[in-house]
């Protein structure tokens, strides 16, 4: 046990060390801060409430980031906006990773037919471009937080399973892999216990990656009236009311336009500070993915 | 090599079947059809469509039949006659609304992956081989800029800056005077004033991430053995690095160029959205939304033909290169 916590200060501290990487970590950090204060509702005012008085005000000391065309406030709809975010990443990274590295893991360690099978399936899915996918899911599901999430999932899952699998071919090859199997160990367990562990590396960077692509996605699919729906506060709705208003009031469009260039850069950076750190055999690989 | 031809021919046409089973699928997948949808909107307006009105359109349109006869039809008409079947919200058949349009979209993503190699592949070389240099850090640092914002926000920001200092809107492909103006020369040069700003718009995180990559395959390579024996013959450095490890870090940009094309056409669609573009995008995003499924799913189908057939060129093209994979 305590083995494994120096082992993991260990990894913080190499990823520190690492300069995008530490960049990322203070981004990524952040973001989870506001998007935590934004699941809490610890917003100076209500996301929604309209102070007609101060339509389209700029910053100032009253409204830090300005308001809106009806008055609301753009911090406090920042601030519910990340946590929306937030759980749409997470809730798309958790399916599309779960699934998907249980799938790759299942068809690298099964090999012949079912890795055949599997993995052709992976690539009619990879056929589509992804974000072509993405809005093609939506519009037959129905606009929407939990289906925009749904969408962003079914677009990662190949990756993930190709991710998964890679490494899975080569570590069932060692001789760890074999003594288990010749004790007896039950194949779910040889998978959990001995697979797996040793496949994480590559799918933890994936992970960070992923989160990144799905801030980038769940705002351009709200943009597009297809994610998150108004009023609910959200970086690419905010960006969509921005747009006719852009030479009235720049703030509107500059501060969600930040702050998902924030987040976005804050995984991205992360992902790849981990791939450095975690392996550096990695490096370079997966980067056009 | 032949074999390896004929096998890759088989996966990239089995991939298309399957690839038209999920394409009629999605379109099937929404509840209720075209009809219902149309139905509905015509009721909004305060207007009812007779039962026996809607059964004739749905006899006309081929809805009522089962869904195995239905995909059959659909692929036979493609595939036999070309003929995508009719848009059932434009009322003109799917062949004339996109393939003007697929031309623009093709006409943009060609200009964008020139921008894209142009722009990347010398920043990439000077940044490996420079590495840890101000230009270096500055390279790298507006990478990771390129690869977060992201594009529809850039149009915008492009679109502003267009008005508020050139006081010009910067939308669409053309001017106005030149938008149904049959081609001359004025027309071209009007388009190329357009062009850049999609192409910028669109490349820039593309740039961003073959930056990345370059830059990771020509450090892995510079400091192989190979490099260093041209370094002893007397090779000048300059054309050394652009004549071995250039090409060789190259290599993997031509497993990606299938997956270029395609994931542009759905890059651009927000972008075009944005930018007001006659690309395929817009169209897409409109048919699926009034579930004009005929349109929609030509529509699919074509852009994912595109990636397979991008994919079966980039995988000859590796082939050729590097006789490992053939003999695989």
């Amino acid at each position: 046990m305590r083995d494994q916590a120096t082992r993991r200060n260990g990894m913080l501290r190499r990823l520190s060390r690492n300069r995008s990487g530490a960049a990322g970590l203070l981004l990524v950090l952040a973001f989870l801060l506001v998007a935590l204060a934004g699941l809490l509702g610890l917003t100076p005012r209500a996301p929604a409430q309209q102070f007609m008085a101060n339509r389209l005000a700029a910053p100032s000391a009253e409204f830090p980031l300005g308001t809106d065309l009806f008055g609301r406030d753009i911090a406090s709809r920042l601030i519910s906006g990340a946590a929306v975010s937030l759980r749409v990443a997470i809730t798309a990274v958790a399916m599309a990773g779960g699934l998907g590295a249980a799938l790759g893991i299942l068809a690298g360690y099964a090999g012949g037919r079912v890795d055949h099978l599997l993995m052709r399936l992976m690539d009619v899915l990879f056929a589509f471009p992804a974000l072509l996918l993405a809005l093609v899911v939506v519009t037959v599901l129905g606009p929407g937080p939990s289906n925009s999430a749904l969408a962003i999932a079914i677009v990662y899952l190949p990756i993930f399973a190709r991710v998964a699998r890679g490494p899975v071919l080569s570590v069932k090859e060692l001789d760890f892999v074999l003594a288990a199997r010749c004790l007896g160990l039950r194949p779910q367990s040889v998978l959990l216990r001995h697979v797996l562990p040793n496949i994480t590396a590559p799918l933890i960077v994936q992970v960070s990656l992923a989160l990144s692509w799905a801030l980038l996605t769940e705002a351009a699919l709200s943009y597009l009236g297809l994610g998150t729906q108004p009023p609910a506060a959200s970086w690419g709705v905010m960006l969509s009311e921005s747009r006719p208003l852009a030479e009235r009031a720049p703030w509107m469009m500059v501060f969600p336009g930040l702050a998902i260039m924030a987040g976005v850069l804050g995984f991205n950076l992360l992902g790849d500070g981990l791939r450095d750190v975690l392996d550096p055999r990695l490096r370079g690989r997966y980067a056009a993915a | 090599m032949f074999r390896f031809i004929v096998r890759r021919i088989l996966t990239a046409a089995l991939t298309m079947v399957a690839i038209s089973v999920v394409a009629f699928l999605i379109i099937e997948l929404p509840p209720g059809d075209y009809l219902t949808s149309y139905a509905a909107t015509l009721a909004e307006q305060g207007d009812i469509l007779s039962e026996e009105r809607l059964e004739q359109m749905r006899v006309s349109f081929g809805l009522g039949e089962p869904l195995p006869t239905r995909y059959f039809k659909w692929v036979g008409n493609i595939v036999l006659r070309g003929n995508f079947g009719r848009s059932l919200e434009w009322r003109i058949p799917v062949n004339q609304i996109i393939w003007h349009r697929i031309g623009y979209t093709v006409l943009i993503n060609i200009s964008t992956i020139l921008f894209v190699w142009t722009v990347a592949i010398p920043i990439g070389v000077y940044s490996a081989t420079r590495q840890y240099s101000p230009g270096d850090y500055i390279a790298t640092f507006f990478g990771f800029l390129g690869l977060a914002i992201p594009n529809f926000m850039l149009a915008l920001v492009l679109m502003w800056i267009g008005f508020s200092v050139f006081g010009q809107h910067v939308g669409g492909l053309f001017s106005p005077e030149y938008r149904d103006a049959p081609w001359d020369l004025n027309k071209f040069i009007d388009l190329l004033s357009h062009l850049w700003i999609p192409m910028v718009v669109v490349g820039t995180a593309g740039t961003a991430g073959l930056i990345r990559t370059m830059r990771a395959n020509m450090l892995d390579e510079i400091t192989q053995p190979y490099v260093e024996t041209a370094r002893a013959k007397g090779l000048a450095e300059w054309r050394l690095i652009w004549k071995y490890p250039v090409r060789v870090a190259l290599n993997p940009f031509i497993s990606t160029i299938g997956y270029a094309l395609p994931e542009l056409v759905g890059g651009v669609v927000i972008v075009a959205v944005v930018l007001n573009l006659p690309t395929i995008g817009p169209i897409l995003l409109r048919s699926l939304l009034s579930q004009d499924m005929f349109l929609a799913g030509a529509i699919i189908l074509i852009v994912s033909v595109l990636t397979i057939i991008g994919t079966f060129i980039s995988d000859i093209m590796l082939a050729l290169i590097d006789p490992r994979i053939r003999l695989e």
